[in-house]
């Protein structure tokens, strides 16, 4: 079954700025709605937990992704899968970047091809879900940027530099790791309330955090 | 005794149970739910199996990590495809090559070819804890593209099967009589591009259990498992599992409905004596849910006929028909390529067509794999042929029944030969088509549908007409592969008197509901002249009762034919010697013997003397206190018969021969109404006539017919595996895939004739499977309503969505007049 | 046997016999009548809902068990197909199927007669329009329901008939007769 998804907007970013957030998963990682994870295996390869259903019909999901094409700083392109109960999901989702007189115009685009048995009891509905999870996703994205997140230096979210072969991995918040001294002051600007996972994860970094499943 | 059961001493002949409605004896045990189903058994020490399974329908297989499953709590074993592919050899391939050399393990080994197929098999102490640790397995696949077509298919251009380098599985060219002078010598000719069978399945109440016991101490493998022809599953696993026969006991006491769909769960068997074999012999169960079954048991022959051309004479006779037949098996033939012959038991239908040449191929896709569906390959044929004479008769102006009068093959030429050689044993068409268009009222609705036409409603009325061919001949497997070992038809059964004079009879066959006990205690019930009631059957199947030949199962419409034959065998095979027996005992002449019932139950009676003996006292003569017996008195009263369908091997050059024993005959007619706002097709009128020759038990057999016409209505309106572009199975649900209820089941009316078989002993064809009529049936009603439109019905399966595009697509969509254009 | 946790302790009455049991809360009403209970009469078809094998009567209505959780059974009545016989004399609704012929392989039939209980309990003199919509949540692959319209309509008429003489089978929610 197979999907198509796309949009575009508009931010008062450069291009480089742009760039950089969206290909780092520790900055857009925590920000995708119900995140739940990352792991980094290395810089093109990472693996995102993230919880997916439709309303309180919710599952884990591993997302593998491969960052395909990696063109700073005008266009990224990721390819990916995610495993859950029940079915697969194979997708690639393209970031053409151009500036503009306020900053930079980001179009992006997707397809996605379904199996599994999820085609056969939503199907009708996977369209339109894909659509707007899709939606959801580019607009936290968006407002992670604009709010400044984005401009977080890499590797103060990590506990290394995301390098080659080495793991470094981030979970979604646990009380104890919360360290209010560390907190940037951006959290509360996260519209979505699962951004708030931003603040924490990147103060949890300190210290490994568990992901909770 | 009750005195019923006393009168029946008096009366003579043998012939006062077979042909009534006795009451079953299964209901003692069902209707109190204590019917004994495979789930219902409990095993110490039971362990349970969950298959991890592709939802991809075609991949390679990256990796696969099940190292965190077998960590799991309670898990006992995790076997993968890979490592249950070393333990075992591929399972037999019927077919030659190039389907022949196709590799099909109990589980997939480094690619998945349709979805649903299981990858790994996770063991556990609960069907919980199974669960909960399958999906902790990680597989990573990497994806191919899916072929869900059998054409495409066929241009090879994503292949499934590396072993065999193509998607062809078997192809053949079957050709009678002088087909180019036919349509040289034609009044018309006509061509029909395209017609589609599709794909469905009867989906039986209870899914696909197993539970396997394999004691490797002794080597003795145990199944319990609802496998409706065990006799073929045993041959596909013992070389598998590297096992004897004689070493694999496989037992079965209710079975909730087969309808053909489980004669392949034979990889699940594997699996789970593998995985029994790896937890020291711990029985294991697998319970396959409902969307396991619609995504990856098996489904029903999907096929395609393109390029049909018809000659017809002046009176719209068909002279030739020409066709190219390409089937959908799924992603591994298994029982197929069966299918690729099974149809020509059928070839001319109920018609007189002397000249045809069929095209036939097979082809894998990445769907799941095809079984034998009730209706098996004949009903895809018999749809076709049906639509043909629906589409002729029109081009022609001959109405419907009328065209199918002059094509009928008549009565009087029964036994009648077909073109490649099979022979109808005896069936009156024009008659049966007479019953049922009383029953319907043909004529009054001729002038109904006048009128609602007139109205501007679409309604149609429509015939079809089916023939179930039974007790098929194992030797048409030998035209497909001339090296398959396979001919004829069998089956076995048992008789006797236990210690204690009590009559027991086994069977070889399987039932599912066809309520073999009963038809077989009618049957040993005349032979002896007892009641019924004094005939104990053993229920359900099992080997260690050694009564089964290499065909036995429920299959192929034929156990009023095979299983009563060998019940009858064995019966009079008792009789015989209890007749001796009697004789002796008796100091009488065995002509002076009369068999019956006494004031001291069944007994045999010396009319000159007027002593008699019951089967107590026979039995204790043999079993217990046999001093004095004389040395040449050679009786056991325990009477093993098999019964032997008289077949010859076919001329597999020509592909010439009989193919099946028997023909039994439906003809079906129904009134359709298509909903001008909804587009929702309704039955307004519906009737079923059936003609199984000499009938054994009426109650049995209508309650067939209902069956078969509920099955069939179903397919052709609600019941559909489809599947999308990528390979998704879109109906794995009973909620999506809607089989048939009571809320749109109608009421049937039912006519009956009897044309007795001249090839049984007991006049009595098989019946079971009904041959679809009713998916031809309807399509030829719908076809009736949509004639004015424009529409062809191409298809088997029709909905309110498809008629509302097809009369969309001619720009006749609601509102437009649409009314007398006859 | 599913592993047991710290469970909830449920009282349950079925077919007129009160049973005690420490179940997970998250055991279904379907699994516990055969596994726990090991009547094996109720069965499972689907896993949606959709087919009615699995139908029994829960404090007198008739319920999917595949889809109700046993907690939610507790302190209640639980009618199987088990309880409809008595004294190993069949229920008029049995009597009704057998001499219909409304069975062929069984599977679906104790869903259809608890069905035809929670029919005739509240409908006495169903239609034929009545009975379909009653058992329109019982799916049946072998029968071709007409038998069973026949069945359940001459049901009735026993049902009635047993209730004027007062025998086995008055009243056709047997669990009342339990009591």
């Amino acid at each position: 079954m197979a999907l198509q998804f796309g949009g575009e907007f508009e931010i008062q970013r450069a291009l480089e700025e742009v760039y950089d957030f969206l290909s780092d998963p520790h900055r857009f990682g925590p920000v995708l709605p119900y995140f739940r994870g990352l792991t980094v295996a290395d810089e093109r390869n990472f693996e995102v937990k993230v919880s997916v259903g439709i309303s309180h019909i919710r599952g884990m999901a591993d997302v593998k992704l491969n960052l395909a094409e990696a063109d700073r700083p005008r266009r990224l392109a990721y390819r990916g899968r995610g495993s859950l109960a029940g079915g697969s999901v194979d997708f690639n989702a393209r970031f053409d970047l151009e500036p503009n007189s306020k900053g930079s115009k980001v179009a992006w685009k997707g397809e996605a091809q379904v199996f599994g048995v999820l085609t056969s009891i939503a199907g009708g509905l996977l369209q339109p879900l894909a659509q707007k999870n899709a939606q959801k996703a580019i607009d936290g994205l968006r407002a992670a940027l604009e709010s400044g997140v984005g401009d977080q230096e890499p590797g103060v979210s990590g506990q290394s530099p995301v390098g080659s072969g080495q793991l470094s991995v981030l979970g979604s918040p646990s009380p104890l790791a919360t360290q209010p001294e560390l907190a940037p002051p951006l959290a509360a600007s996260s519209p979505d309330s699962e951004g708030a996972n931003s603040q924490t994860s990147a103060s949890a970094a300190e210290t490994p955090v568990q992901g909770s499943e | 005794m009750t005195e019923e059961q006393k009168t029946v001493a008096k009366s003579p002949g043998s012939n006062r149970w077979v042909g009534q409605s006795v009451a079953r004896k299964e209901e003692a045990r069902l209707l109190r739910g204590q019917g004994k189903f495979v789930d219902d058994y409990r095993l110490q020490g039971t362990l349970h199996v969950k298959f991890v399974r592709s939802a991809y329908a075609h991949a390679r297989i990256a990796s696969i990590d099940v190292e965190q499953a077998r960590n799991a709590p309670g898990v006992a074993v995790v076997l993968t495809g890979a490592e249950v592919a070393k333990l075992v050899q591929p399972f037999i391939e019927i077919g030659p090559d190039p389907g022949g050399k196709i590799l099909d393990y109990p589980m997939a080994v480094d690619k998945v070819h349709f979805q649903g197929e299981p990858v790994a098999a996770v063991v556990a102490e609960s069907i919980e804890a199974a669960e909960d640790a399958a999906e902790l397995a990680r597989v990573d696949y990497e994806s191919l593209p899916a072929v869900v077509d059998a054409e495409e298919a066929l241009t090879d251009g994503s292949v499934l099967h590396p072993s065999s380098g193509t998607n062809l599985v078997w192809q053949g060219e079957f050709e009678y009589g002088d087909v180019d002078g036919a349509f040289s010598k034609a009044a018309h000719v006509i061509e029909i591009d395209r017609l589609h069978f599709h794909r469905f399945s009867s989906t039986p109440l209870e899914n696909n259990v197993v539970i396997a016991q394999w004691d490797a101490s002794d080597n003795q493998i145990y199944f319990w498992c609802n496998n409706s022809f065990p006799a073929f599953a045993i041959q596909f696993l013992s070389p598998a599992l590297g096992v004897g026969i004689d070493q694999i006991h496989f037992q079965s006491h209710d079975i909730g409905g087969s309808f053909g769909i489980k004669i392949t769960n034979y990889p699940y068997m594997a699996v789970c004596a593998l995985a029994s074999r790896a937890c020291g012999g711990r029985p294991v169960k697998w319970v396959e849910t409902r969307t396991e079954h619609m995504t990856a048991s098996a489904h029903g022959n999907e096929r395609t006929f393109r390029d049909t051309r018809v000659a017809l004479d002046g009176d719209g006779v068909i002279t030739a028909i020409e066709s190219r037949h390409i089937d959908d098996c799924g992603a591994y033939p298994r029982y197929e390529p069966l299918g690729c012959i099974i149809w020509a038991q059928v070839l001319p239908g109920a018609y007189r067509v002397q000249n045809m040449r069929i095209h036939f191929s097979q082809a894998v896709t990445n769907k799941c794999p095809v079984g034998p569906n009730r209706g098996y390959s004949r009903m895809q044929h018999l749809w076709f042929l049906e639509r043909v004479i629906d589409i002729c008769g029109h081009r022609l102006g001959i109405p419907a029944d009328e065209m199918r009068l002059r094509n009928y093959i008549k009565s009087s030429e029964m036994p009648y030969t077909t073109p490649n050689g099979c022979v109808y044993d005896s069936g009156d068409y024009a008659a049966m088509q007479r019953i049922a268009k009383d029953l319907i009222g043909w004529d009054e609705w001729q002038s109904k549908i006048a009128e609602a036409r007139r109205q501007g409603r679409l309604i149609g009325i429509g015939i079809g007409t089916t023939l179930d061919s039974g007790t098929n001949n194992f030797g048409q497997s030998q035209i497909i592969n001339p090296r398959a070992p396979y001919s004829g038809q069998s089956e076995g059964a048992n008789v006797k008197l236990d210690i204690y004079g009590e009559i027991v009879v086994s069977i070889g066959s399987v039932p599912q509901g066809q309520g073999h006990e009963t038809t077989a205690a009618q049957v040993v019930a005349d032979v002896l002249n007892v009641h019924p009631d004094m005939v104990k059957v053993r229920p359900g199947f099992d080997t260690d009762r050694n009564v089964h030949t290499g065909h036995s199962g429920t299959y192929a419409s034929q156990f009023a034919v095979t299983g009563l034959s060998a019940v009858h065998g064995a019966a009079a095979k008792l009789k015989s010697e209890l007749s001796r027996l009697a004789s002796f005992a008796l100091g009488a002449n065995e002509d002076d013997l009369e068999f019956g019932v006494g004031t001291q139950g069944p007994e045999v009676k010396d009319n000159k003397s007027g002593k008699s003996i019951n089967y107590w006292g026979l039995a204790n003569l043999v079993n217990v206190n046999n001093a004095g017996l004389p040395p040449d008195l050679d009786v056991t009263l325990n009477c093993r018969y098999v019964y032997r369908a008289p077949f010859k091997v076919p001329d597999i050059q020509r592909k010439y021969g009989n193919l099946t024993l028997t023909y039994a005959a439906q003809l079906h007619i129904a009134v359709i109404e298509i909903d001008r706002e909804t587009y929702i097709p309704k039955i307004l009128g519906y009737v079923a006539v059936d003609d199984c020759g000499r009938v054994v038990n009426p109650a049995i057999v209508r309650g067939q017919v209902f069956g078969a016409t509920a099955h069939g209505i179903g397919a052709a309106l609600y019941e559909d595996c489809r599947y999308d572009e990528a390979g998704n199975l879109l109906a794995s649900t009973f909620s999506d895939y809607i089989p048939i209820t009571a809320l749109n089941m109608p009421r049937i009316r039912y006519g009956h004739l009897e044309s007795p078989s001249p090839f049984s002993y007991n006049g009595a064809k098989g019946m079971g499977e009904g041959g679809a009529a009713p998916v031809h049936t309807v399509c030829a009603a719908l076809q009736d309503a949509l004639w004015s439109s424009g529409v062809i019905v191409k298809d088997s399966h029709n909905t309110a969505d498809s008629v509302f595009r097809a009369l969309s697509t001619l720009g006749l969509d609601r509102g437009q007049g649409l009314g007398a254009r006859d | 046997m599913p592993e047991r946790s710290d469970g909830v302790s449920i009282s349950v009455t079925v077919n007129g016999r009160r049973h005690q049991a420490e179940i997970e809360a998250r055991l279904l009403l379907v699994d516990f009548i055969r596994e726990n209970l090991n009547l094996t009469g109720t069965h499972i078809g689907c896993d949606t809902s959709f087919c009615g094998a699995c139908t029994v009567l829960l404090n007198g209505s008739s319920v999917k068990s595949c889809t109700v959780l046993a907690v939610h059974a507790a302190g209640g009545e639980v009618t199987t197909v088990e309880g409809l016989a008595k004294d190993g004399e069949l229920h008029p609704i049995q009597q009704a199927f057998k001499d219909h012929y409304a069975l062929q392989c069984g599977y679906c039939t104790p869903g259809l007669l608890m069905s035809t209980c929670h029919l005739l309990a509240r409908n006495p003199n169903p239609t034929e329009k009545d009975i379909r919509k009653a058992i329109a949540g019982n799916c049946c692959r072998c029968t071709g329901y007409q038998n069973i319209y026949d069945a359940i309509a001459d049901a009735a008429a026993r049902v009635s008939a047993a209730r004027a003489a007062g025998t086995h089978g008055g009243r056709a929610a047997a669990s009342a007769e339990a009591r």
